[in-house]
Protein backbone atom coordinates (compact mmCIF):
# COMPACT_ATOMS: atom_id res chain seq x y z
CA UNK A 1 0.00 0.00 0.00
CA UNK A 2 1.26 3.30 -1.05
CA UNK A 3 1.66 5.94 1.89
CA UNK A 4 0.92 9.67 1.26
CA UNK A 5 4.46 10.55 1.00
CA UNK A 6 5.48 8.91 -1.97
CA UNK A 7 3.46 11.55 -3.89
CA UNK A 8 5.13 14.12 -2.07
CA UNK A 9 7.20 15.38 -5.21
CA UNK A 10 3.96 14.93 -7.66
CA UNK A 11 2.18 17.66 -4.67
CA UNK A 12 5.48 19.72 -4.61
CA UNK A 13 5.58 20.72 -8.15
CA UNK A 14 1.49 20.76 -8.23
CA UNK A 15 2.11 23.68 -5.68
CA UNK A 16 5.10 25.01 -7.70
CA UNK A 17 3.31 25.41 -10.62
CA UNK A 18 0.24 26.59 -8.68
CA UNK A 19 2.11 29.52 -7.30
CA UNK A 20 3.50 30.19 -10.85
CA UNK A 21 -0.28 30.43 -11.65
CA UNK A 22 -0.03 28.11 -14.46
CA UNK A 23 -3.06 26.42 -12.98
CA UNK A 24 -6.40 27.37 -13.29
CA UNK A 25 -8.02 26.64 -10.25
CA UNK A 26 -11.98 26.21 -10.06
CA UNK A 27 -14.35 26.95 -7.11
CA UNK A 28 -17.03 24.41 -6.55
CA UNK A 29 -20.35 24.19 -4.52
CA UNK A 30 -18.66 23.09 -1.51
CA UNK A 31 -16.52 26.47 -0.22
CA UNK A 32 -13.88 24.57 0.78
CA UNK A 33 -13.17 22.50 -2.28
CA UNK A 34 -11.47 23.51 -5.22
CA UNK A 35 -10.63 21.88 -8.27
CA UNK A 36 -8.09 21.96 -11.50
CA UNK A 37 -7.57 19.78 -14.48
CA UNK A 38 -4.71 18.85 -16.64
CA UNK A 39 -4.12 18.56 -19.88
CA UNK A 40 -7.64 17.06 -19.92
CA UNK A 41 -6.16 13.67 -18.43
CA UNK A 42 -5.99 14.27 -14.81
CA UNK A 43 -8.06 16.44 -12.68
CA UNK A 44 -6.94 17.05 -8.83
CA UNK A 45 -9.53 17.44 -6.25
CA UNK A 46 -8.28 19.68 -3.24
CA UNK A 47 -10.64 19.85 0.34
CA UNK A 48 -10.40 21.59 3.63
CA UNK A 49 -12.77 19.98 6.69
CA UNK A 50 -12.79 18.59 9.67
CA UNK A 51 -13.44 15.04 11.01
CA UNK A 52 -16.97 14.24 11.66
CA UNK A 53 -16.22 12.70 15.07
CA UNK A 54 -13.70 14.59 16.52
CA UNK A 55 -13.72 17.65 14.33
CA UNK A 56 -9.84 17.54 13.84
CA UNK A 57 -9.10 19.75 10.80
CA UNK A 58 -7.74 17.98 7.91
CA UNK A 59 -6.18 18.41 4.08
CA UNK A 60 -7.44 16.18 1.14
CA UNK A 61 -6.25 16.19 -2.20
CA UNK A 62 -7.45 13.45 -4.58
CA UNK A 63 -5.93 12.76 -7.84
CA UNK A 64 -7.76 11.01 -10.61
CA UNK A 65 -6.96 10.04 -13.91
CA UNK A 66 -9.23 10.93 -17.53
CA UNK A 67 -11.55 7.53 -16.37
CA UNK A 68 -11.58 9.44 -13.24
CA UNK A 69 -10.49 6.82 -11.30
CA UNK A 70 -8.79 7.79 -8.35
CA UNK A 71 -4.85 7.53 -8.48
CA UNK A 72 -4.03 8.70 -5.24
CA UNK A 73 -6.04 10.44 -1.55
CA UNK A 74 -3.27 12.02 0.11
CA UNK A 75 -4.95 12.82 3.58
CA UNK A 76 -3.31 15.08 6.56
CA UNK A 77 -4.64 16.54 9.81
CA UNK A 78 -3.44 19.57 11.67
CA UNK A 79 -0.25 19.19 13.60
CA UNK A 80 -0.29 17.89 17.23
CA UNK A 81 2.13 17.02 19.39
CA UNK A 82 1.28 12.67 18.95
CA UNK A 83 1.37 13.76 15.04
CA UNK A 84 4.15 11.92 13.03
CA UNK A 85 6.13 14.08 11.06
CA UNK A 86 5.52 12.60 7.75
CA UNK A 87 1.85 13.91 8.37
CA UNK A 88 3.25 16.76 9.73
CA UNK A 89 5.10 17.95 6.49
CA UNK A 90 2.52 17.14 4.13
CA UNK A 91 -0.39 18.90 5.82
CA UNK A 92 2.14 21.61 5.75
CA UNK A 93 2.41 21.45 1.62
CA UNK A 94 -1.31 20.61 1.65
CA UNK A 95 -2.55 23.38 3.45
CA UNK A 96 -0.37 25.66 1.42
CA UNK A 97 -1.60 24.29 -1.51
CA UNK A 98 -5.36 24.92 -0.86
CA UNK A 99 -4.55 28.15 0.05
CA UNK A 100 -2.82 29.28 -3.08
CA UNK A 101 -5.57 27.04 -4.92
CA UNK A 102 -8.52 29.39 -3.01
CA UNK A 103 -6.59 32.44 -4.18
CA UNK A 104 -6.57 31.40 -7.46
CA UNK A 105 -9.82 30.02 -7.73
CA UNK A 106 -11.58 33.32 -5.65
CA UNK A 107 -9.99 35.80 -7.52
CA UNK A 108 -8.30 36.90 -4.14
CA UNK A 109 -5.24 38.96 -5.46
CA UNK A 110 -7.50 40.98 -7.96
CA UNK A 111 -10.02 41.32 -4.94
CA UNK A 112 -7.42 42.32 -2.65
CA UNK A 113 -6.16 45.03 -5.12
CA UNK A 114 -9.22 46.49 -6.01
CA UNK A 115 -10.64 46.91 -2.90
CA UNK A 116 -7.45 48.38 -1.58
CA UNK A 117 -7.63 51.05 -4.18
CA UNK A 118 -11.26 52.02 -2.71
CA UNK A 119 -9.88 52.35 0.63
CA UNK A 120 -7.39 54.59 -1.27
CA UNK A 121 -9.78 56.67 -2.75
CA UNK A 122 -11.86 57.46 0.10
CA UNK B 1 18.03 -24.14 -91.46
CA UNK B 2 14.43 -23.79 -92.05
CA UNK B 3 13.43 -25.66 -89.08
CA UNK B 4 15.98 -23.50 -86.82
CA UNK B 5 14.35 -20.01 -88.41
CA UNK B 6 11.21 -21.01 -87.56
CA UNK B 7 11.70 -21.96 -84.14
CA UNK B 8 13.74 -18.97 -83.70
CA UNK B 9 10.91 -17.10 -84.85
CA UNK B 10 8.40 -19.16 -82.35
CA UNK B 11 10.62 -18.60 -79.43
CA UNK B 12 10.86 -14.78 -80.14
CA UNK B 13 6.99 -14.32 -80.29
CA UNK B 14 6.97 -16.46 -76.90
CA UNK B 15 9.04 -14.23 -75.61
CA UNK B 16 6.78 -10.73 -76.92
CA UNK B 17 4.01 -12.95 -75.45
CA UNK B 18 5.49 -13.61 -71.91
CA UNK B 19 6.71 -9.88 -72.00
CA UNK B 20 3.52 -8.35 -72.57
CA UNK B 21 2.25 -11.06 -70.31
CA UNK B 22 4.25 -9.59 -67.41
CA UNK B 23 3.32 -6.28 -67.99
CA UNK B 24 0.03 -6.48 -68.38
CA UNK B 25 -0.16 -9.08 -64.92
CA UNK B 26 1.75 -5.52 -63.11
CA UNK B 27 -0.51 -3.73 -64.49
CA UNK B 28 -2.98 -5.71 -63.21
CA UNK B 29 -1.19 -5.76 -59.99
CA UNK B 30 -1.09 -1.40 -59.89
CA UNK B 31 -4.24 -1.40 -60.40
CA UNK B 32 -5.72 -3.86 -57.62
CA UNK B 33 -3.29 -2.35 -55.32
CA UNK B 34 -4.97 1.23 -55.84
CA UNK B 35 -8.27 -0.54 -55.73
CA UNK B 36 -7.57 -2.20 -52.84
CA UNK B 37 -5.82 1.15 -51.21
CA UNK B 38 -8.55 2.79 -52.07
CA UNK B 39 -11.76 0.69 -50.99
CA UNK B 40 -9.66 0.73 -47.46
CA UNK B 41 -9.52 4.24 -47.49
CA UNK B 42 -13.28 4.36 -47.98
CA UNK B 43 -13.74 1.63 -45.10
CA UNK B 44 -11.90 3.64 -42.92
CA UNK B 45 -13.66 7.01 -43.74
CA UNK B 46 -16.76 5.22 -43.31
CA UNK B 47 -15.81 3.86 -39.70
CA UNK B 48 -14.33 7.22 -39.06
CA UNK B 49 -18.22 8.51 -40.24
CA UNK B 50 -19.94 6.25 -38.39
CA UNK B 51 -17.76 7.14 -35.11
CA UNK B 52 -17.73 10.43 -35.17
CA UNK B 53 -22.09 10.26 -35.61
CA UNK B 54 -21.73 8.08 -32.21
CA UNK B 55 -19.64 10.49 -30.60
CA UNK B 56 -22.25 13.52 -31.65
CA UNK B 57 -25.23 11.10 -30.38
CA UNK B 58 -23.28 10.54 -27.13
CA UNK B 59 -22.36 14.47 -26.16
CA UNK B 60 -25.93 15.30 -27.21
CA UNK B 61 -27.22 12.70 -24.82
CA UNK B 62 -25.11 14.14 -21.86
CA UNK B 63 -26.48 17.71 -22.54
CA UNK B 64 -29.65 16.16 -22.35
CA UNK B 65 -29.27 14.26 -19.00
CA UNK B 66 -27.43 17.41 -17.89
CA UNK B 67 -30.63 19.91 -18.64
CA UNK B 68 -32.82 17.14 -16.59
CA UNK B 69 -30.22 17.00 -13.93
CA UNK B 70 -30.58 20.83 -13.65
CA UNK B 71 -34.70 20.50 -13.61
CA UNK B 72 -34.55 18.29 -10.94
CA UNK B 73 -32.01 20.75 -8.61
CA UNK B 74 -34.17 23.71 -9.33
CA UNK B 75 -37.36 22.29 -8.06
CA UNK B 76 -35.29 20.49 -4.48
CA UNK B 77 -36.21 16.89 -5.79
CA UNK B 78 -33.09 15.58 -4.31
CA UNK B 79 -33.25 11.86 -5.16
CA UNK B 80 -34.11 12.19 -9.05
CA UNK B 81 -31.11 14.99 -9.23
CA UNK B 82 -29.11 12.06 -7.23
CA UNK B 83 -29.74 9.34 -10.06
CA UNK B 84 -29.58 12.01 -12.67
CA UNK B 85 -26.04 13.10 -11.53
CA UNK B 86 -25.08 9.35 -11.04
CA UNK B 87 -26.22 8.76 -14.77
CA UNK B 88 -24.35 11.99 -15.62
CA UNK B 89 -21.25 11.00 -14.36
CA UNK B 90 -21.77 7.47 -16.08
CA UNK B 91 -21.64 8.87 -19.51
CA UNK B 92 -19.24 11.42 -18.95
CA UNK B 93 -16.65 9.04 -18.31
CA UNK B 94 -17.95 6.93 -20.86
CA UNK B 95 -17.94 9.56 -23.59
CA UNK B 96 -14.49 10.87 -22.25
CA UNK B 97 -12.69 7.63 -22.76
CA UNK B 98 -14.08 6.96 -26.23
CA UNK B 99 -14.29 10.00 -27.84
CA UNK B 100 -12.03 12.16 -25.71
CA UNK B 101 -9.69 11.88 -28.97
CA UNK B 102 -12.36 14.72 -30.37
CA UNK B 103 -12.15 17.08 -27.73
CA UNK B 104 -9.15 19.76 -27.43
CA UNK B 105 -6.88 19.99 -24.52
CA UNK B 106 -9.45 22.68 -23.25
CA UNK B 107 -12.71 20.98 -24.46
CA UNK B 108 -11.40 17.66 -21.94
CA UNK B 109 -10.40 20.00 -19.34
CA UNK B 110 -13.76 21.57 -19.26
CA UNK B 111 -15.31 18.05 -19.24
CA UNK B 112 -12.89 16.63 -16.27
CA UNK B 113 -13.80 20.04 -14.65
CA UNK B 114 -17.49 18.91 -14.81
CA UNK B 115 -17.78 16.24 -13.97
CA UNK B 116 -15.56 17.20 -10.82
CA UNK B 117 -18.35 19.92 -10.11
CA UNK B 118 -21.23 17.70 -10.45
CA UNK B 119 -19.78 14.87 -8.54
CA UNK B 120 -19.07 17.28 -5.56
CA UNK B 121 -22.75 18.48 -6.10
CA UNK B 122 -24.04 15.33 -5.55
CA UNK B 123 -21.97 14.16 -2.88
CA UNK B 124 -23.11 17.24 -0.90
CA UNK B 125 -27.32 16.96 -1.96
CA UNK B 126 -26.58 13.21 -0.15
CA UNK B 127 -25.11 13.94 2.58
CA UNK B 128 -27.14 17.28 3.33
CA UNK B 129 -30.62 16.94 1.24
CA UNK B 130 -31.56 20.42 -0.86
CA UNK B 131 -30.25 23.55 -0.17
CA UNK B 132 -31.28 24.70 3.29
CA UNK B 133 -30.95 28.64 2.45
CA UNK B 134 -31.86 30.49 -0.76
CA UNK B 135 -28.36 32.15 -1.04
CA UNK B 136 -26.79 27.99 -0.74
CA UNK B 137 -29.74 27.28 -3.49
CA UNK B 138 -28.86 30.58 -5.66
CA UNK B 139 -25.07 29.01 -5.80
CA UNK B 140 -25.91 25.87 -6.53
CA UNK B 141 -28.03 26.93 -9.35
CA UNK B 142 -25.45 29.31 -10.31
CA UNK B 143 -22.86 26.68 -10.92
CA UNK B 144 -24.78 24.13 -12.27
CA UNK B 145 -25.55 26.68 -14.92
CA UNK B 146 -22.22 27.39 -15.14
CA UNK B 147 -21.33 23.31 -15.81
CA UNK B 148 -24.05 22.98 -18.28
CA UNK B 149 -22.97 26.06 -20.21
CA UNK B 150 -19.58 24.68 -20.42
CA UNK B 151 -20.57 21.78 -21.78
CA UNK B 152 -22.67 23.11 -24.10
CA UNK B 153 -19.93 25.70 -25.37
CA UNK B 154 -17.23 22.51 -25.87
CA UNK B 155 -20.33 20.44 -27.76
CA UNK B 156 -21.17 22.61 -30.08
CA UNK B 157 -17.40 23.27 -30.61
CA UNK B 158 -17.59 19.50 -31.10
CA UNK B 159 -20.27 19.19 -33.32
CA UNK B 160 -18.56 22.10 -35.67
CA UNK B 161 -15.21 20.48 -35.86
CA UNK B 162 -16.87 17.10 -36.61
CA UNK B 163 -19.12 18.52 -39.06
CA UNK B 164 -16.24 20.53 -41.10
CA UNK B 165 -14.95 18.39 -44.39
CA UNK B 166 -11.87 16.71 -44.36
CA UNK B 167 -9.35 17.95 -45.63
CA UNK B 168 -7.87 15.50 -48.39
Amino acid sequence: MATSNEYLPVISKLLARTKERKIDWKGTFESTTFICALEGQYSFEIEKGKTARTSTPYRSLTMKDSGQAEVFVANAFVPSNESAIENDNLFALLDELYEQARRIALDIDKKVNEVTNILDKI
Amino acid sequence: MIYDAGLGLSQSMFNLIASIASIAGLGISIWTLIVATGARRAANEAREAVRKGNATEEFKNLTRIADEFLTHVEADQVPAALVRARDLMSAMSLASSRYGRFLTVDGRNTFEEAYGQISIISRSLSANGAPSSPQQKDKLLKICHGVIKDMSNETGTLFSHLEEPEET
